[in-house]
């Protein structure tokens, strides 16, 4: 079997294109092999990515691929014969594909109605040429994100390519692609210099001898775990804790070298009495290195990745030039940090609190401090809604005045992540209360951190972060500036989001209509708002946000559609306990015969567009005094079942309806001429229609 | 100016497209680092040596690292890598993909291939590499603070420019009057607008010195925390109304229009 080399070499690319090509590139290349030529053994194909090259290896190939079959489509049938012979656009087409024999065209069912189509033979014809000329192609189809052009418009790549190395069995295999002209030669760089040789390469194993020689590690994998096992065996020198870190923050250190070289480096202790988290920023962010600490308290030391290979003779010097420059870079980043940090600590929060007012959230929706002022008086409403305890009032009066304060000072101007952060340390350091401290860091969540979603801890920190994001939000309905279509650029999704993760995460029973009726009572009055029309934007909002919320969560959609298409309230958590409570007991017989039953008032009343209430008078047959009282007795054990959110002993009360509503059925003609009569007793089953809506819409399950 | 790239010698004339190689050192603008003097690393205003290549040529990026060499920085000896850098400048309508250059971890080189200038795509890239004089003068002379640098045998870095910094940045952060700021943003951009409106090409230079002088008003606002984040949008986009309408004046793109 034959083997082919490609190796693409050019300028570093960026961390997350040398992540995704090799899958792309390997998708691609399958896909052509096994697909389209056919290949009756499928090749090994392997695909390498470092920053400066792209190194494909196929092994098992033949030479030469396949004879195979492929349907070609020729005009329609109707106007390819005249007489039962071909007519002039079949005779063009068999002319252009070289079909002698017509009677080996037949006919096929398309889209667009019944044509004409014809098997056609393809010669199989050397892998060697087919793989030449169409790697162009390939290298054009792999998703960037961002590719540029360098000489011809038509070729691009993320940064300019510098060789291409193309080689089948051994041989050069040449192909063009813009400016470059693919050879056998692979580009490493010269032993003891930056400069970089031409490397003749004869085959795979010649190929990894060569580049292994430098200290290249080519897979993606592999130096990810070269890289963590450097660290961990450093941290351990140093007597500190293995870091924590996200996948991305690895994987961007893996993206960024080829000879990755993990090294230990420290910086002056006296920045240790600038908070770890605004260090481990600065280290992280700004250097790509790695926070060292032992017990959750800050080192003096970091490590971090350097991407060099240095020969014996030159490692030591090597080493400590890079050391003193990592320091030295680090010095300068954390003086500045703790340059911010000190002039910050000059001033109080009451300061900086005065300074948002000159700091505008939004065109129309006024400064910082204003938001601030909305939250807080969202926050009483929303806290008198859930019941909460006085305390828990009185520390939200104080935390929502200083939510925002930290947007004032130099640390988060300069350092926008550390939002929320600093405000927690500063509010401590004027002797705010632990909780209020807290909360103003926690406001900003749900967060991600290392991997895990975090909530706010408690109910303080939660009734501040919903009561900031439902401000956003709202705020941006009234100015109708809701996110469509891909882009959001005020992140009012994430924040609806947000509002849904905290409710349904902490139980909250709050009916976000009230909310909203509150929000457009109290705040931008002035303004002559339609507040029903900013009404039904805001809940669609939510709804859709609430649904996509279900679905990740692995509800199904007639669930949420059967639950949510009877309630209008926006009470969130209510309808995540009924929808669950369908998602474990649809099947139950209870369940299907509500469902058939209501169904079966349904069939009948959807066809009357009003329907008033009922009168007990008219209804005297004993099937209806049955299903009156016992309809009545229903309703008074369920509401309470229904509001306390008892929803199986709700749903067992409901059940209580099925005979009667049967029994009524089959011995009441609902639809008889005496029109009192019949009004009355469309009115009684339309009533139960909606008692039971109170639970769900029973007709939208799929049973 | 803000940076190197704003010099008519880099901004309109990428735009001819021709054979274009320039070097030069420009003095640049940036109020917001300024530090009173206080940083050893950051300034309000530093240097900038730029370099301007066009069309392409493939060996570049070890051109540049010859270049280091030929200052006595020897590649060999430290680890130096081309970090993604993606270069927009929302004010200029530019951008371009390439590198920060990190020189054992400090950013010495701005690197970048430029694809769009004020809002037009270049038919030919032209490559862009920005040194950092400062911190390469830093490196070479082994300084921990930019003040100590022997500027030449009788002055320091420090002697000619701290106090610059320190005047600037109490001007910048302090004193700097939002309301005059404002008009003058204004009155320049007014003078730019109406040279522009002529629509005569031997104008397009002034009218493009009106739009760095709005860019360096806008500049002043933001370093006195005057501008909040919509408005900055705002400002962001009359800029480049401007700078568009300077490229497209130069180019003559879209006079049929």
């Amino acid at each position: 079997m034959s083997e082919y080399l490609l190796e693409i070499g050019s300028g570093e690319l960026p961390y997350d294109e040398v992540r995704k090509i090799p899958a792309a590139l390997k998708n691609i290349l399958q896909n052509f092999l096994e697909n389209e030529i056919m290949l009756n053994e499928k090749p090994d194909i392997e695909v390498f990515s470092t920053p400066r090259r792209t190194f494909v290896l196929i092994k098992g190939l033949p030479l030469k691929s396949p004879d195979r079959e492929v349907e070609i489509i020729g005009p329609p049938v109707g106007i390819s014969y005249h007489g039962g012979v071909p007519a002039a656009p079949l005779l063009q087409f068999m002319k252009k594909n070289e079909i002698s024999d017509y009677k080996k065209i037949y006919p096929l069912n398309q889209k667009k109605g019944v044509y004409t189509a014809y098997k056609k033979r393809i010669k199989g014809m050397p892998v060697r040429d087919l793989l030449t000329a169409n790697i162009p192609q390939f290298i054009k189809k792999i998703p960037f994100r961002k590719t540029m052009f360098w000489l011809d418009k038509e070729i691009r790549y993320p940064r300019p390519i510098l060789w291409i190395l193309s080689i089948f069995d051994g041989k050069n295999a040449p192909f063009n692609f813009g400016d470059i002209k693919s050879s056998n030669r692979t580009y490493i760089a010269e032993t003891l210099s930056y400069k970089m040789k031409s490397v003749k390469i004869s085959g795979s194993e010649d190929y990894f001898d060569a580049v292994s020689s430098t200290g290249i590690i080519l897979k993606n994998g592999d130096r990810k775990k070269y890289i963590e096992a450097g660290i961990k065996s450093l941290s351990k020198k140093v007597n500190a804790d293995m870091p924590e870190y996200d996948d991305d923050f690895i994987d961007e250190i893996t993206g960024l070298t080829e000879t990755p070289y993990p090294i230990i480096c420290g910086f002056d202790e006296k920045f240790l009495s600038v908070p770890g988290e605004l260090l481990s920023v600065v280290m992280r962010k700004h250097q790509r290195f790695f926070p060292l600490s032992k017990n959750g308290s800050l080192l003096s030391y970091f490590a971090a990745v350097a991407d060099v290979n240095p020969a014996p003779s030159i490692k030591e010097s090597l080493e400590n030039n890079i050391k003193s420059g990592y320091s030295k870079v680090l010095t300068a980043r954390l003086a500045d940090a703790e340059f911010f940090f000190k002039e910050d600590n000059k001033k109080k929060p009451p300061h900086f609190v005065e300074e948002t007012k000159n700091i505008l959230f939004y065109q129309g929706l006024g400064s910082y401090f204003e938001k601030t002022e909305r939250i807080g008086e969202l926050g009483i409403f929303i806290a008198g809604k859930l019941n909460f305890p006085s305390g828990i009032l009185s520390d939200f009066k104080t935390a929502s005045g200083l939510l925002k304060f930290d947007l004032a000072t130099h640390v988060v101007y300069e350092f926008p992540e550390m939002q929320g952060i600093m405000g927690r340390i500063y509010a401590n350091a004027s002797k705010e209360s632990p909780e209020v401290s807290l909360a103003i860091e926690e406001h900003y969540y749900p967060v991600s951190k290392a991997k895990k979603k975090i909530l706010p801890s408690n109910d303080l920190s939660a009734l501040c972060s919903l009561s900031d994001k439902l401000d956003t939000v709202l705020s941006f309905v009234m100015l109708k500036k809701l996110p469509t279509g891909e882009s959001d650029p005020f992140y009012l999704r994430r924040a609806m989001i947000g509002v849904i993760e905290i409710i349904l995460d902490k139980r909250y029973k709050i009916n976000l209509s009230d909310v909203c009726d509150f929000y457009f009572n109290e705040f931008f009055k002035e303004r002559r708002l339609n507040a029903d029309e900013l009404k039904t934007a805001f809940m669609n909002f939510a709804y859709v946000r609430f649904k996509n919320h279900l679905l990740s969560g692995g509800y199904k959609p007639d669930e949420i559609t059967a639950v949510l298409t009877a309630e209008i309230t926006g009470d969130f958590y209510a309808s995540l306990l009924k929808i669950d409570f369908l998602s474990k007991f649809k099947k139950h017989e209870e369940v299907f015969e509500l469902s058939q039953v209501y169904k079966r008032i349904n069939n009948i009343t959807y066809k009357f567009s009003e329907i008033a209430g009922f009168d007990e008078n008219k209804l005297i047959m004993p099937e209806e005094v049955r299903l009156i009282a016992v309809f009545k007795s229903v309703q008074k054990n369920a509401v309470p079942l229904l509001k306390s959110g008892d929803y199986a002993a709700a749903v067992n009360e409901m059940y209580k309806l099925v005979h009667p509503v049967n029994g009524f059925f089959d011995g009441v003609m609902v639809l008889t001429e005496e029109e009192e009569v019949k009004n009355s007793r469309l009115g009684l089953l339309n009533s139960i229609l909606n008692f039971l809506k109170n639970f769900c819409d029973f007709s939208g399950l799929d049973l | 100016m803000g940076a190197a790239t704003f010099a008519p010698y880099t901004f309109l004339k990428c735009l001819d497209c021709g054979e274009w190689r320039a070097a030069y050192v420009q003095p640049s603008r940036r109020p917001t680092d300024g530090r009173y003097g206080q940083n050893p690393n950051r300034l309000g205003r530093y240097y900038q040596f730029q370099v301007v290549i066009q069309p392409y040529i493939s060996r570049i990026q070890e051109i540049y690292l010859d270049s280091l060499k030929s200052i006595s920085i020897n590649p060999n000896e430290h680890d130096i890598r081309f970090v993604e850098d993606d270069w927009e400048s929302p004010t200029l309508g530019a951008w371009g993909l390439g590198w920060e250059v990190w020189l054992d971890g400090m950013e010495v080189t701005q690197f970048t291939y430029f694809q769009q200038i004020g809002g037009v795509e270049l038919s030919k890239p032209a490559i862009e590499i920005t040194y950092g004089l400062e911190r390469i003068a830093m490196f070479l002379q082994n300084k921990d603070s930019v003040f100590d640098l022997q500027w030449n045998d009788s002055f320091k870095y420090g002697d000619i420019h701290k106090d610059d910094e320190l005047q600037f940045s109490k001007y910048s952060f302090e004193y700097a009057d939002g309301e005059i700021l404002h008009k003058l943003f204004n009155l320049y951009e007014a003078e730019s607008t109406k040279l522009l409106s002529f629509k005569l090409k031997e104008l397009v230079k002034p009218a493009y010195e009106y739009c760095l002088k709005c860019s360096h008003a806008f500049n002043m606002l933001d370093a006195r925390g005057l501008i909040s984040v919509s408005e900055r949008m705002n400002f962001i986009l009359k800029v480049r109304a401007l700078a568009e309408g300077c490229a497209r004046l130069y180019t003559g793109y879209g006079d049929k229009d």
